[in-house]
């Protein structure tokens, strides 16, 4: 009777996870456009590796993972200790505040972000007002990659301060009193005593930062689509949609999970227990 | 109070792309084009509100409801039963199929998108709802969040209700979900916001105008838009969409808000 239960999940699990890799891998080595459908061996995988643009999309998304992942932690951890100590008033006030962002992001605030950034908007504007030339924001990976990743952060930071805020709450009084008592200064007891003990929410914040930042797809989609800022989800929407090259999507795909899964293996938080 | 006043910059920071895009929907566009910005609508507007009562948005609205009532029922139904077998189901290679089951977490969406399309053809279901909803319905990750806080519920509970003779789908319903309340809340929140801002699978797969969400009929309707006014963009009409796709985000995470807070802190207790 209990084991019925895992029936649901397994089900889902099976026909929208297991099911489409299992279509994608087969994919990645055929050439077709759904009418016809040749087998190539790994053509389409050797065709990516003398792609320029695919090569460019795996730069860029490892540019956009090294923002990315120290940057959702150290800004969601920042901000945590910076307001844990707070009244509850406050805590509430900065949780609600910083999830404002999450709840507005991708897609729904895209085009004010493009407002923001574009030529004869407000932050040229004010960058010509200090006497600095006008920048295409979103005209070279240098400027639109670290942009899009700051709209990034602000888009995840709320959900990674509830979680660890969460877990900075649930840190038993008596051990923060008794480091004070014995002297340590405020920024002694976060280093020492705060940080040690959320170490297992800091590592699943990090696992989660690593995985998202290779799935960013949205803004990129909306802000800055060209070669030099595009990511690897970018070029597989790109490939498959727009020039039918469902082959060669696929393969990217393949690439781009197995990318993944390497750099997302630091799993403990999700193991233990 | 020099901490206090760091924290409303900060407010200000996280809150001014939002703010903009309010008073920029509120603004025709030589008030949005204006330089320097105005910080309020000189000349307020509803022009670009009121233009989308012209387009069928009691569809789209309705599309939007049902879409994310029925992602939402099936997201708690999978997550309250699936997390109630891991956490208190005991049995060899339990661990190996948690394991597997979280690899689904590190999978870009992006990446499974081109066969999703075609399992949906097989399925019978490309261009419906369904489509739009079966495939964000198991989510590892609020799994694993609802795992971690039913593993807080003592076992004796369960253990003194299986003594009187009730079955595990009893306990599940009657013992298990009505003290977890909060992190079904957050499973509820989490699910419904997933769902309406799910953009590009829906945009992918919802191509009648009869079957498409708000997020895609609103702004599919910006995009027909762009070409109507000469390639210019209409930032306004953007912006208003933005605004109201956003109400509704709002509106759930406020009434929702200290369930939610309640279920991730008994989820992520160190």
């Amino acid at each position: 009777m209990k084991k019925l239960l895992i029936l649901p999940s397994l089900l889902f699990f099976c026909l929208f996870t297991i099911w489409p890799i299992l279509t994608v891998i087969e994919l990645s080595f055929y050439k077709t456009n759904f009418i016809t459908k040749t087998f190539v061996g790994f053509d389409n995988y050797i065709a990516l590796f003398t792609s320029k643009d695919f090569i460019q999309s795996i730069i860029n998304s490892l540019f956009y993972a090294i923002l990315l992942i120290p940057g959702q932690i150290i800004a969601a951890l920042l901000i945590s200790l910076f307001v844990y100590n707070m009244s509850k008033h406050w805590i509430d006030v900065t949780r609600i505040i910083t999830y404002l962002p999450v709840l507005s992001a991708g897609i729904i605030i895209a085009q004010s972000w493009q407002w923001i950034f574009k030529f004869e908007g407000p932050v040229n504007w004010f960058i010509s007002l200090i006497g600095l030339p006008k920048v295409n924001w979103f005209g070279q990976g240098l400027t639109a990659i670290p942009i899009i990743s700051f709209i990034v952060i602000m888009g995840t930071i709320g959900g990674n301060i509830i979680i660890i805020l969460a877990s900075i709450l649930s840190i038993d009084k008596s051990i923060l009193e008794a480091a004070n008592i014995d002297g340590a200064s405020d920024s002694q007891i976060k280093r020492m005593v705060i940080i040690p003990m959320i170490k297992n929410t800091l590592i699943l914040i990090g696992l989660l930062s690593a995985i998202n930042a290779f799935q960013i797809f949205e803004n990129i989609y909306a802000l800055s689509p060209q070669s030099y800022a595009a990511t690897t989800t970018y070029r597989i929407y790109a490939d498959g949609f727009n020039y039918g090259k469902y082959g060669i999507a696929a393969a990217e795909a393949i690439v781009l999970l197995i990318i993944t899964i390497l750099l997302s293996l630091n799993k403990k938080r999700f193991e233990h227990d | 109070m020099i901490k206090k006043s760091i924290l409303i910059l900060l407010f200000i920071v996280l809150l001014f792309p939002m703010y903009f895009m309010i008073v920029g929907s509120l603004q025709d566009i030589r008030g949005i084009m204006k330089m320097p910005p105005n910080l309020f609508p000189i000349h307020p507007t509803v022009y670009n509100y009121l233009r989308m009562l012209k387009w069928d948005i009691s569809v789209y609205t309705i599309n939007s409801l049902i879409g994310s009532a029925i992602t939402v029922v099936l997201t708690v139904i999978i997550v309250c039963s699936g997390g109630y077998f891991f956490a208190f189901y005991k049995f060899k290679g339990k661990k190996i199929l948690w394991m597997i089951f979280l690899v689904g977490l590190m999978i870009p969406r992006i990446s499974v998108i081109i066969p999703m399309f075609v399992i949906m053809k097989k399925l019978g279901l490309q261009g419906s709802l369904l489509a739009t909803i079966l495939p964000i319905v198991f989510s590892p990750f609020l799994l694993y969040l609802t795992r971690n806080y039913f593993e807080t519920i003592p076992n004796s509970l369960l253990e003194s209700a299986r003594l009187d003779g009730a079955h595990e789908g009893l306990i599940l319903f009657h013992v298990v979900v009505p003290i977890s309340k909060p992190i079904i809340t957050a499973v509820i929140v989490f699910s419904s916001i997933g769902y309406l801002q799910d953009y590009i699978w829906q945009m992918l797969v919802l191509s009648k105008n009869e079957n498409q969400t708000l997020l895609i009929g609103l702004t599919k309707s910006v995009r027909v838009l762009k070409d109507g006014l000469l390639g210019g963009f209409p930032y306004g009409q953007a912006m208003a969409v933005g605004t109201v796709l956003m109400i509704p985000l709002i509106v759930i995470f406020l009434i929702a808000n200290k369930f939610f807070t309640e279920g991730i802190s008994g989820a992520m207790k160190e």
